[in-house]
């Protein structure tokens, strides 16, 4: 015969164990349950900052700079360069790049602008314009929208932000969004990811300074300078873009940036 | 006999065919067992874990078939060969071995070619598992004369795997596996066993719940199921004749089930 009392009290501590066991677990459930929560709340709150953030910032603003508007210019003149001694100037010749004419385009020949090479250092350079400008800047856009192809793939998910960009991307063709993940990506490091991302900005509008510019950075990121800064140089020939010019110098004297 | 002794009675761990509970699982085991036997095979392998039932299948295809075929029950192993030639030695000239004999193991093998056509002895052999290796190998050879039929019991664990594989791999013919219950059977067993001793009241209190424990702790072992339902009416009893104010006769007591779970190791505390 067992040992009754004994047994009893075995008993009541298995029935103390067994409810003790779904106590704990409910409980961790909670505690589980509550920690999602507050992660979620914190992780949709900083969604939300993120993305107003992004709204508030102007991605792409307009040419900025800090340069006095360049006086109107006769049809004439092809180029003028000022600098703040006179010089004699020594005709340079052009890039082959900037031969490049889309057939549809009326051809516009770079060699026959004034240009001038100074002996004064560069950041004494002013481009002041072209007597084509804008179908000179066309010119550019379109070479290097021949280079880089036109559907370049989606990236793949990365974060719920990036994915809710690249979603709306897809419907919107919004160049906003292509270089929101353009900068998202220079920041995060990935550059060949921002090089896309910028590419279809340039692609879609090719006015944004700043995917220029990005596109420029995340391409000299990558190891390929020499190629930033050819693409840099006919961008900033052709719009004369003061950021595209202060990055140019980096990469020339090879600077941080 | 108090009411919870007579309860108690219906579990009593024995190998008795008068108590033995029809099931369909044990039912389609005989009905195999019984057709082996009608089929000219040489050895027959029933297992399965302890408590499934092999003993009281073996007892009672004897009980069936004792009038009907030349059939022996070898309910304990033969440890010593000696022993085992006493026992075999009777089976075969049908009287006992004379005092101060020995035969040569040759001797039982010639003697069954002398008879073949003219007997088919069948031997039970439960328990296989503990024959030492030497005495498995007679059994083997003795089989092969095509006299003598075993139906080798033993339990399902690997080393008596390697026993069955080594010795009689390809000479059984007919294998048996007995399961442990599913959890209508053991309903059906735990009712039964105590309908046999008119133990209605106590029947009809057990539900379904207190099934699906007993299947819980028991994983469907009769044998198991048997010892703790043996020790929850111990434990019945005790209350009865020390506080009868701890259980009520008209509800079937989980917490007798649980301590008697307890008592015999089905549950960890």
């Amino acid at each position: 015969m067992y040992d009754i009392p004994e047994l009893e009290r075995k008993w009541k501590r298995y029935k103390r164990n067994k409810i003790k066991k779904p106590i704990i677990l409910t409980l961790s459930v909670v505690i589980v349950g509550a920690g999602a929560y507050v992660a979620f709340l914190k992780y949709t709150q900083s969604k939300k900052e993120v993305i107003k953030e992004a709204k508030n910032t102007p991605l792409a603003p307009k040419k900025e700079t800090n340069q006095t508007p360049p006086p109107p210019l006769k049809k004439e003149e092809k180029a003028i360069i000022i600098t703040k001694t006179p010089i004699n100037p020594t005709p340079v010749a052009p890039t082959p790049a900037s031969k490049v004419v889309k057939s549809s385009e009326p051809e516009i020949d770079l060699s026959k602008a004034t240009i001038v090479k100074p002996d004064v250092p560069e950041d004494e350079i002013r481009v002041i314009g072209f007597d084509d400008k804008d179908k000179e800047k066309k010119e550019v856009l379109d070479k290097y929208k021949n280079i880089i192809p036109a559907n370049v793939p989606i990236t793949p998910k990365v974060d719920p932000i990036v994915q809710e960009y690249e979603d709306r991307f897809k419907e919107s063709q919004d160049p906003q969004d292509a270089l929101y993940l353009a900068k998202y990506f220079y920041k995060k490091k990935n550059y060949p990811k921002a090089e896309i991302w910028a590419a279809n900005a340039n692609n879609i509008d090719g006015e944004i300074e700043d995917s220029w510019i990005i596109f420029a950075k995340a391409k000299a990121k990558q190891g390929h300078r020499v190629e930033a800064i050819k693409i840099l140089q006919e961008y900033y020939d052709s719009t004369a873009s003061l950021k595209a010019k202060e990055l140019l110098d980096k990469l020339r004297r090879n600077k941080p940036f | 006999m108090s009411y919870f002794e007579i309860a108690k009675e219906c579990f009593v761990d024995e190998i008795n065919v008068e108590n033995y509970i029809e099931l369909p699982g044990s039912q389609k085991a005989y009905d195999e067992l019984e057709m082996f036997l009608e089929k000219p095979f040489k050895l027959i392998l029933l297992y399965g874990e302890p408590g499934t039932g092999k003993s009281l299948l073996l007892s009672r295809i004897l009980d069936k078939k004792k009038y009907q075929k030349e059939i022996h029950y070898l309910d304990s192993p033969l440890l010593e060969e000696e022993e085992f030639f006493r026992k075999l030695f009777n089976i075969l000239i049908q009287k006992p071995m004379p005092k101060n004999t020995k035969v040569d193991f040759n001797t039982f093998v010639e003697f069954c070619k002398a008879i073949k056509g003219q007997r088919e002895i069948i031997i039970l052999l439960d328990e296989a598992q503990l024959y030492p290796k030497k005495i498995l190998e007679q059994i083997r050879i003795l089989s092969d004369t095509g006299v003598l039929k075993f139906v080798i019991s033993l339990h399902k664990t690997t080393d008596e795997d390697v026993i069955a594989k080594t010795h009689f791999q390809t000479r059984i013919w007919g294998t048996i596996e007995l399961k442990n219950a599913t959890k209508e059977e053991l309903k059906t067993y735990v009712h039964q066993k105590l309908l046999k001793l008119n133990q209605f009241e106590i029947a009809s209190q057990i539900k379904q719940k207190h099934i699906n424990f007993i299947y819980k702790v028991t994983k469907g072992n009769f044998r198991e199921c048997s010892k703790l339902m043996y020790t929850t009416f111990e434990i019945y009893q005790y209350y009865e004749k020390h506080d009868p104010s701890q259980f009520s006769r008209d509800k079937f007591s989980q917490k007798f089930l649980e301590m008697a779970a307890i008592a015999i190791g089905a549950i960890d505390v």
